[in-house]
């Protein structure tokens, strides 16, 4: 049987970031997530790398922490980092003793913010509403959480860690109180193997409690969904927080070429299959109509729902969605119920992932007896380009072009240089509303970067394909076809595959009820459904 | 900013717009109006740098803008990505110039006799082409030095018209403007004043969007005490008319006042065409125009067509007796004002124009009616037919019987 | 001031607007036209789908309004073929199968149910097709429906342009201006043109080409030719706009193309006149009647209470007051209104034709 020291569950920010943190104490580890990565509510939410200013009064440790660890993000992970800066915007309608008592709360935690008169904001921000008392600023930043996920894994695997997507953990066995091996099943292929390891870490986030359950551990979570409106373009400029108790859709993030609104706070029975309602849209618009009254005329590209795993131990389980601690539990089963080898990291955010793996790798590490110290906060997550190489890329491609890859993929834009020196026709960009190549879609296609990829979809996380206005009617249809040209899939599996990945950027879609984008919904199905009747290849 | 950032979001990637733009048709390695205009813009919207010399191929021929079922800005977006381009210092300066074709009018009509001979012989323009990238092959307009002497009648400002001259009818064709006013005043209009400023339309072609927006502004102060009084604007050049009534409101909208004027001014300027049409009960046509036994063809410049007020002309000499008219309905020329004097751009200038040509050669008429002046000269440069203002035909048509 | 006054002003210029435009035409009226846009042109190739089941229904009209268009789709020189009681199965680009009763001569070879060898052709270098691929998944629905013929996937190298993209647009545009290109092409396909019985390829013969271009094409190659439709711009579907609008021009249609309509002003159940959204300000123009066929994404312009159409295809009301006497509406415009679907372009397009001529 293969074996490892530490299996991981769970290909979201936490898992990722442990698999990076173990690689860098030299332990080996193996990362199992079901799909693709970032597929829970790391994938699922708004990129805000907080500043820590929303939760300085309602959770003043919640909010240093972030304060440390945004900068830490901001410095080690550069490229996946858009240093937007953020606002604090105080409404006329709003409680005005609320911002007060927010500045002040700021200062005694040190959190540096300027207050800014209405004049100043509206020169920066145009399209935020005049209906305004002036603003504090913050240093709030989008992160791009494919990325992030995508360079720990990728700088993990780069140090001999292992990582297999689509790979569904279906057993964990234990033998004397202790864990001794996990059975995993290939989803793609249906394969199925088992894994040996001294340590089982359980980062499944919304997931927790089944993963648990396979020990027979109760690990209380309570998924709380979180709707997101996607605009078509950058309304702001900056991160827009409405300065107000944190409350549903006061927070606007520029989030690359399109913009984020969101969130409700639903609870729900568990985080698969997510359904949005109109009317739940229509609540996030009436309350972002408020910040930014364009928003009724921009056009939304789609909608889509995370679910926020919250940790509920038993003593504070009335507590509602967005009250119940946004700090984060590392749970030792070998202390709580007696299971020797199995982890749980659950709770927590996305800006703090990284204390949240140091924590939970020191503990894995104290186990296994390894005492080098944490080093994520300095080691840079991936290496820098070489000068050359981005001077070379500038001369074959427009400069934007070569800017978007060089953030996305780091040196592997090396390889996208050489295709497309040997290859000029690559140059063609084929995702054309996030322009995309099709060199460095035959890059990631070739498994030339760490992390494979099985599906249209898994090019999209990597790239943004299919993310901007067409929703992938026409990139997903090239892509496919790249696909099928490198040998990927046969002729009958590309066309399943491009069904799939149509169908599935279309569920986000079809819940928007007005606007151009059913326009663009029409279209897609014109040109599939009717002028090349592809669904329906039977008879007419 | 030219267009509002909501026009983007129209944009459904139907891909019309590539299939009619003349740039793309002739010279496939041009990104086209999709990509230049809508794509780009969103990135340049996130801050990224798009910066491309591609955005100087644009012609601003509107044709993107017209076909796009969902009314995107296409021309908008490129005008203002235009104007943020950065170019090598040898076509700023160039283009420097091309910017400001009053200045050059100006300049070179001190001695024009001299100009005239120095611009066309053969070593000046390879030193041209040489220092300044103004293609050897284009033979410059002559440059004449004369006002439109028009006696101003005493009348209410209520029944006037000020005539729109432009930079090419005031510096190379005076004599055109000269039937115009001659043309006015006969089908009744007592006043007409002329203005011969700048429209701005070729600043705002070569992205120097400062030099257009001191046009724009002076243009206004200038017209707006008349226009308010009930003057008509009234433009010959078809560019000077689309520039007056569409872009001056996206290059003066800092304040309402200023947007307020500019609009009564768009709402109150008319092609001369489109004018004459208009006031077709002033124009006692039936009983006043001889015949002709000409065979002509019309081409609609595209700047007439970005108008949106139909074929006035066409149907204006459809009315002359015997005449026989085609109109060529084959694109572009190709020229675009200043387009295509550029060195790189000129076989891209007369590649597009090749259509056109080919047409006339098929219809083969004794001469070329068009509203642009540049058209004409991209006709009579690539066809070698005399081409001319269809009110000069119109107007012989009718001196001729009074 | 009035500009422009029309016996008809026809809205949109799609399939079932150029029927209304031809039908007019046919009967001396003065027609004019506002669109914008290649409409659904820009994504297929103009085939009119199988309609039997429309047959039946209405089998007068049809075969008039067939008939009509048929004959000036022949003047455009873009003759189509078929018959109402035919269907053909054309191979499209993801290989399917489209059932059509008639299509435009460049497509209409591409039957799959003949047993012949078919050659499906792909260009070295666009990304927006390839050969391989719709030549396996043709092979695989066609055993799938019974059909007989076989595709074989073959590729051919044409230059491109310095620094350009290869696309099926570029290829196009070249076929109309460059006659080198034309050769270049006819030389590529004649090795091709031996082994099979039809050549497939994606759109290519030009944007503007009519049809003794492509005949001569054709014959000098001596093997049979059937365009499919391409990611969009799609150019069969273009060539067909462009040919059919610079007929409906030659007959003395007035164009008003590149903007929208503003508003229709509605009078006491009397439309009265248009206002198009040109620069700087409204263009009216005069009718005595109005048809609109702008497509399923503009009932707004009618207003909120239409809800489907009379014997005449007016608008009317849910209580079944006409709208406005003089307003006709037809093709996508009547998706979902009212209890029936009959929305067929070609027929919606002729009979509101039909309704003005009749009740002048």
């Amino acid at each position: 049987m293969e074996s490892t020291q530490v299996v991981i569950i769970g290909g979201g920010i936490t898992g990722a970031g442990i698999l990076w943190d173990l690689s860098l104490r030299g332990i080996s580890a193996v990362l199992f997530e079901k799909q693709d990565l970032a597929n829970g509510a790391t994938g699922r939410c708004h990129g805000l790398l907080h500043s820590g200013c929303r939760y300085v009064i309602k959770d003043s440790d919640a909010a240093k922490e972030c304060a440390i660890e945004s900068k830490i993000i901001k410095k080690i992970a550069p490229n996946c980092v858009q240093n937007t800066g953020g606002f604090f915007i105080q409404c006329s309608q709003d409680d005005p003793t609320f911002f007060t008592k927010w500045e002040e709360s700021c200062k005694n935690i040190d959190i540096v913010s300027e207050r800014l008169s209405v004049d100043e904001v509206l020169a920066m921000e145009p399209n935020l509403t005049t209906n305004i008392l002036g603003a504090f600023t913050c240093s709030d930043s989008y992160v791009d959480v494919f990325q992030l996920v995508k360079s720990n894994i990728g700088s993990a695997v780069m140090r001999g860690a292992n990582f297999r997507s689509y790979c569904e953990v279906t057993a964990i066995n234990s033998d004397g109180g202790r864990v001794r091996y996990v059975d995993y099943i290939n989803n793609l292929t249906g394969e199925s193997g088992a894994i040996a390891c001294d340590i089982v870490v359980n980062a499944s986030g919304g997931w927790a409690q089944k993963i648990a359950a396979m020990v027979g551990v109760n690990v209380s979570m309570r998924c709380d969904k979180g709707s997101l409106i996607v605009f078509n373009h950058s309304l702001v400029n900056h991160v827009i927080n409405r300065c107000r108790m944190p409350g549903d859709a006061d927070i606007i993030v520029p989030a690359g070429p399109v913009c984020i609104l969101g969130t409700s706070s639903i609870v729900v029975p568990n985080p698969e299959n997510l359904t949005v309602d109109f009317n739940e849209i229509q609540h996030l618009l009436n309350i972002g109509i408020e910040l930014v009254p364009k928003i009724t005329d921009a056009r939304i590209l789609r909608i889509f729902s995370g679910a926020r795993p919250l940790y509920t131990p038993k003593n504070i389980t009335t507590a509602a969605g967005r009250e119940i601690s946004r700090g984060f539990a590392l749970l030792d089963h070998k202390v709580h119920d007696q299971i020797s080898g199995f982890i749980s990291i659950v709770g927590g955010k996305l800006t703090t992932y990284r204390l949240m793996a140091e924590m939970t790798s020191d503990l894995i590490a104290s186990k296994l007896g390894n005492d080098r110290p944490c080093m994520t906060k300095e080691v840079p997550l991936r290496v820098a380009t070489d000068e050359r190489v981005m001077k070379r890329a500038c001369q074959l491609l427009p400069i934007h072009i070569a800017t978007t890859i060089e953030r996305r993929l780091g040196s592997d834009l090396a390889h996208v240089v050489n295709t497309i020196e040997t290859k000029p026709e690559t140059a063609e960009v084929i995702c054309e509303c996030e322009q995309i190549t099709l060199a460095e879609i035959d890059v990631i296609l070739k498994n030339k970067t760490s992390i494979p990829v099985n599906t249209i979809s898994d090019i999209g996380r990597r790239t943004r394909l299919g993310f901007g206005p067409c929703q992938g009617t026409f990139c997903g249809y090239k892509a496919m076809l790249a696909g099928y040209k490198n040998k990927r899939w046969t002729a009958k599996q590309a066309s399943e595959e491009f069904e799939r990945f149509l169908n599935e950027r279309r569920k986000g879609q079809y819940v928007v009820s007005q606007g151009k984008q059913i326009e663009q919904l029409f279209l897609s199905n014109y040109l599939f459904g009717m002028a090349y009747n592809f669904y329906n290849q039977k008879k007419g | 900013m030219l267009c509002n950032s909501i026009n983007l979001d129209n944009c459904i990637k139907c891909s019309d717009c590539n299939a009619v733009c003349p740039v793309s048709i002739v010279y496939p390695a041009y990104p086209g109006p999709k990509n230049l205009g809508p794509e780009l813009e969103r990135l340049r919207l996130e801050g990224i740098s798009c910066d491309t010399d591609w955005i100087e191929y644009c012609l601003n021929c509107y044709r993107c803008n017209l076909v796009c079922p969902n009314q995107v800005d296409i021309s908008g977006m490129i005008n203002m990505a235009k104007a943020h381009h950065k170019k090598p210092l040898i076509r700023k300066m160039r283009d420097f110039w091309f910017s400001r074709p009053w200045l050059l009018g100006r300049l070179l009509t001190i001695m024009p006799r001299l100009t005239n001979l120095m611009l066309n012989i053969r070593p000046v323009r390879l030193l041209m082409s040489r220092l300044l990238k103004i293609s050897s092959n284009r033979i410059f307009p002559i440059y004449i030095d004369s006002d439109i002497n028009v006696p101003i009648h005493d009348v209410p400002k209520s029944d006037s018209v000020i005539f729109f001259l432009g930079c090419s009818i005031r510096y190379n064709q005076p004599d055109l403007g000269r039937k115009v006013v001659l043309f006015l005043q006969r089908i009744g209009i007592k006043s007409v004043n002329i203005f011969s400023g700048c429209c701005g339309l070729p600043a705002l072609a070569n992205g120097d969007i400062k030099e257009a927006r001191v046009r724009a502004r002076s243009n206004t102060e200038y017209l707006i005490k008349d226009v308010l009084a009930g003057s008509f604007v009234v433009a010959a050049c078809t560019s000077c008319g689309h520039m007056l009534k569409t872009c001056f409101d996206g290059l003066l909208d800092e304040d309402s006042d200023m947007k307020h004027k500019v609009q009564k001014i768009a709402k109150s300027t008319f092609d001369f065409g489109e004018f004459l049409m208009s006031r077709s009960d002033l124009f006692l046509f039936d009983n006043n125009i001889s015949s002709s036994n000409l065979r002509i063809a019309y081409h609609a410049p595209c700047h007439q067509i970005s108008q949106g007020i139909g074929r006035p002309w066409f149907h204006l000499l459809k009315r002359i007796p015997n005449l026989q008219i085609e109109d060529l309905d084959a694109g572009c020329c190709g020229m675009s004002g200043t387009f295509g004097f550029k060195e790189e751009k000129y076989k891209i200038s007369m590649d597009i124009g090749q259509r056109l040509f080919d047409s006339i050669r098929d219809v083969n008429p004794q001469m070329v009616v068009t509203e642009c002046a540049t058209c004409r000269m991209q006709i009579e440069h690539g066809v070698k037919i005399k081409t001319i203002h269809p009110a000069e035909l119109l107007l012989d048509l009718i001196s001729a019987k009074t | 001031m009035e500009n422009y006054h029309f016996d008809l002003i026809v809205i949109g210029a799609g399939m079932s607007g150029m029927t209304a435009v031809i039908t007019a035409l046919n009967q001396g009226l003065r027609v004019g036209i506002v669109n914008t846009g290649f409409g659904l042109f820009v994504f297929g190739s103009g085939c009119i789908e199988n309609c039997q089941t429309l047959h039946k229904e209405a089998p007068e009209n049809f075969n008039k309004a067939i008939d009509l268009f048929l004959e000036n789709a022949r003047l455009a020189e873009c003759p189509f073929y078929g018959s109402i009681n035919e269907i053909r199965y054309l191979p499209t680009i993801m290989g399917g199968f489209q059932a059509v009763s008639f299509a435009p001569f460049y497509l209409w070879k591409g039957n799959a149910s003949e047993s012949i060898r078919s050659a499906v052709v792909g260009i070295n270098g666009v990304s927006s097709f390839n050969a391989d691929y719709t030549a396996e998944r043709l092979n695989y629905t066609a055993k799938f429906n019974d059909f007989k013929t076989n595709y074989v996937a073959k590729e051919i190298n044409l230059s491109i342009k310095p620094k350009s993209v290869a696309s099926m647009l570029q290829f196009a545009n070249r076929f109309d201006f460059d006659s080198r290109f034309y050769d270049e092409l006819q030389e590529a396909l004649k090795p091709i043109s031996r082994e099979a019985d039809l050549i497939i390829i994606p759109g290519i013969f030009g944007l503007r080409s009519k049809f003794q271009k492509i005949y001569d094409f054709e014959h000098e190659l001596d093997c049979n030719l059937c365009e499919l439709s391409n990611i969009p711009p799609s150019i069969p579907g273009l060539r067909l706009f462009n040919v059919l609008i610079a007929h409906l021009r030659k007959n003395g249609a007035e164009f008003f193309s590149g903007f929208s309509v503003k508003n229709l002003e509605i009078k006491n159940g009397h439309c009265q006149t248009i206002e198009v959204d040109i620069p700087a300000r409204s263009l009216c123009i005069d009718f005595d009647s109005i048809i609109l066929a702008t497509g399923q994404f503009s009932k707004s312009l009618i207003g909120l209470d239409f809800f489907d159409v009379d014997e005449w295809l007016r608008p009317i009301t849910k209580s079944g007051t006409v709208i406005a006497d003089n307003l006709y509406a037809i093709g996508d415009l009547l998706r979902n209104v009212g209890g029936n679907d009959n929305r067929h372009s070609i027929l919606t397009g002729y009979r509101a034709g039909m309704s003005i001529v009749e009740r002048r």
